[in-house]
């Protein structure tokens, strides 16, 4: 018997065991409490979501405000009002924002936080946040990672493609720098 | 080639067995969902547990610009009504920095966060104490007397005999610049001092009996979390060094003070940031949990690290999840001395509240899938409690609106801590 087989024949005996005691282990559920509505184990699989920038556009057709930015460049800043270093780095991003605006450079901000729509804008107000901030449809649609860590600041391309990842306080020349590594015309 | 075949097939089937055993202790573990008093429009909820054994769960209901913070007591079978504790229309609401409720032995604590009359962005650690004879909440209370407008929140509570209560908090005193900002130069906005670790321990009434920096730098935006050893309290934080190091670090108060803060398990995590992600540590005698998130070269992991000895001293850190998670973990230990954990495993927007059963050798014992949720900030931090040998989660399901959500976890199983 080659060892193809015998891996074969391995695992179909696993599999056949696991499905067994699944099976007996998603039995109704005794014991249960007058006031509660029992539920097994949820066999919840979740669709297909991107966990990394994808290198396509994504569909935008559905948000209900299209982002000016889609088709530029972009500097994405996720921020919070508990991040420290993150009032730090904003009014150097107030000034990115200003010079580039003629650019093909967009400098946008997103609420890592994720508050409702009007505290987001009322909060960026708070902050001193002069440049656009994305809403929630919008930041789904760029199919940006979740930052693991804040301040994060995204440069992303035109096709929506995370070319950089930048964690920590920011400066306009640093970033003047990097996009000058990158070859973005600015 | 013949006996590379049969050390696959040796391979595979251990793995299976391993597998099965786990499937089959997995089978005796059952998650009943409750229906505890809470409306639509809420989150932010933690669940504990008294020394009586009752499940009180808190939460904040929000609607515009106002918040209230509410509790309900599950008591065997049968929830309290929902009471209401604090409501306000200038409370600091955050996902990851959230009001925590503490029963003592003659009444309840429970804290908010006020913003500051001066900051933009400042906010107090507002604290009410219940009196059980009187049977009211007394008058608000400001826990940090600094007097600074400035950051204060990430808040962790014990009770203590006698009706006192010990706390942990983030304090960001120092934080604030000797000079107002101006200008661009980038060294004005550089902040005065580091975000720093305070405890305290409070009566009854809401009186600072004792009060104590325990470390100087840490993360800005992490939980605080503290536990009960048998030799005294013990608090686990994110610290963060002058080079960016944001490990999980714990202090100890042995020999009336605090210890040197230690490293839990020497991570190198070194991030410019923070990571609004903060670690849990639990104790029952002289075993001491604690599982935390960390990042290290962008691989996300969730581990876990047990002491015998009050938290002194940490094992290996054994690895929970890694990869497909984004951490926010809970943990609680069982009357049979295991340790159940909680935390988020993520895919892509999608994730899944698991939560697994580890022995006090670190052998894991069971894993399920509580609920699926989502990786958003949104659903918030689940939080877990144990009454006896069943673990209670709390979480805020996001699928439609925002509602808090809550479900018990019984593993009928014969102890095995001793593997």
């Amino acid at each position: 018997m080659s060892p193809l087989r015998y891996t074969i024949i391995a695992l179909l005996i696993t599999g056949v065991s696991l499905v067994g005691f699944t099976v007996i282990g998603s039995d109704a559920l005794p014991n249960q409490m007058p006031d509660q509505a029992s539920s097994q184990v949820p066999t919840h699989a979740p669709t297909h979501a991107p966990t990394h920038a994808s290198t396509h556009a994504p569909n935008i057709a559905p948000n209900p405000r299209p982002i000016e930015a889609l088709g530029s460049w972009k500097i994405i800043n996720y921020w919070s009002t508990t991040c420290a270093p993150c009032r730090i780095e904003i009014p150097e991003l107030n000034l990115l924002f200003d010079e580039l605006a003629a650019s093909n450079i967009q400098v946008l901000g997103v609420n890592f936080d994720e508050d409702d729509r009007k505290t987001t804008l009322r909060l960026a107000r708070r902050l001193g946040i002069e440049f656009p901030t994305l809403n929630l449809s919008e930041v789904e649609a760029l199919g940006l990672p979740a930052p693991s860590a804040l301040p994060t600041t995204y440069i992303v391309s035109p096709t929506n493609e995370v070319l950089t990842k930048l964690v920590g306080i920011q400066t306009k020349a640093s970033i003047y720098t990097l996009l000058t590594e990158l070859a973005i015309p600015h | 080639m013949r006996s590379n075949a049969l050390k696959n097939l040796l391979q595979t089937l251990l793995v299976g067995t391993l597998l099965m055993g786990l499937n089959a202790r997995a089978q005796d573990l059952q998650v009943s969902m409750l229906t505890p008093p809470v409306t639509d429009q809420t989150s932010l909820s933690r669940v504990i547990t008294d020394a009586r054994g009752n499940v009180h769960l808190s939460w904040v209901a929000s609607k515009d610009d106002s918040s209230a913070l509410y509790y309900a007591t599950l008591t065997e079978a049968n929830w309290s009504p929902a009471h209401l504790i604090q409501q306000g229309n200038d409370w600091f609401v955050n996902w990851a920095d959230f009001p925590f409720l503490a029963v003592t032995d003659t009444g309840m604590v429970a804290h908010w966060l006020q913003k500051s009359a001066d900051g933009t962005y400042d906010y107090d650690i507002n604290a009410v104490f219940f009196d059980q004879e009187k049977h009211t909440w007394g008058q608000p209370v400001i826990i940090h007397k600094d007097g600074v407008s400035a950051e204060h929140g990430f808040v962790s509570m014990l009770p203590l005999g006698e009706g006192r209560s010990f706390m942990t908090w983030l304090d960001g005193r120092n934080t604030k610049p000797a000079t107002p900002h101006s200008g661009t130069d980038n060294k004005e906005h550089t902040m005065a001092g580091g975000m720093t670790l305070r405890a305290a321990v409070f009566d009854r009434h809401g009186e600072t009996l004792e009060e104590w920096e325990l470390d100087g730098l840490t993360c800005d935006c992490c939980n605080t979390s503290s536990a009960m050893t048998a030799t005294g309290p013990v608090v686990v934080y994110r610290d963060r060094t002058e080079q960016e190091i944001r490990d999980i670090y714990i202090t100890r108060f042995a020999d009336n003070q605090w210890t040197k803060p230690l490293a839990v398990s020497n991570d190198h995590w070194k991030v410019p940031g923070c990571p609004v992600n903060g670690p849990a540590v639990a104790a029952q005698g002289h075993l001491t949990a604690v599982v935390w998130f960390t990042a290290k070269d962008d691989q996300p992991k969730v581990q876990l690290a047990i002491s015998n000895n009050d938290g002194a001293a940490f094992g290996t850190p054994i690895l929970v999840d890694q990869g497909a998670t984004n951490g926010r973990v809970s943990m609680a230990i069982l009357d049979s001395g295991d340790i159940a954990i909680s935390w988020l495993h993520t895919n892509g927007k999608d994730a899944a509240l698991k939560v697994a059963l580890y022995s006090q050798a670190g052998k894991l014992l069971a894993e399920t899938e509580v609920a699926g949720t989502q990786s958003s900030r949104r659903s918030g931090f689940p939080v877990i409690t144990s009454q006896g040998n069943d673990i209670y989660v709390t979480w805020t399901d996001i699928s439609a609106g925002s509602q808090v959500k809550m479900a018990r976890v019984r593993f009928n199983m014969p102890p095995v801590s001793a593997d």
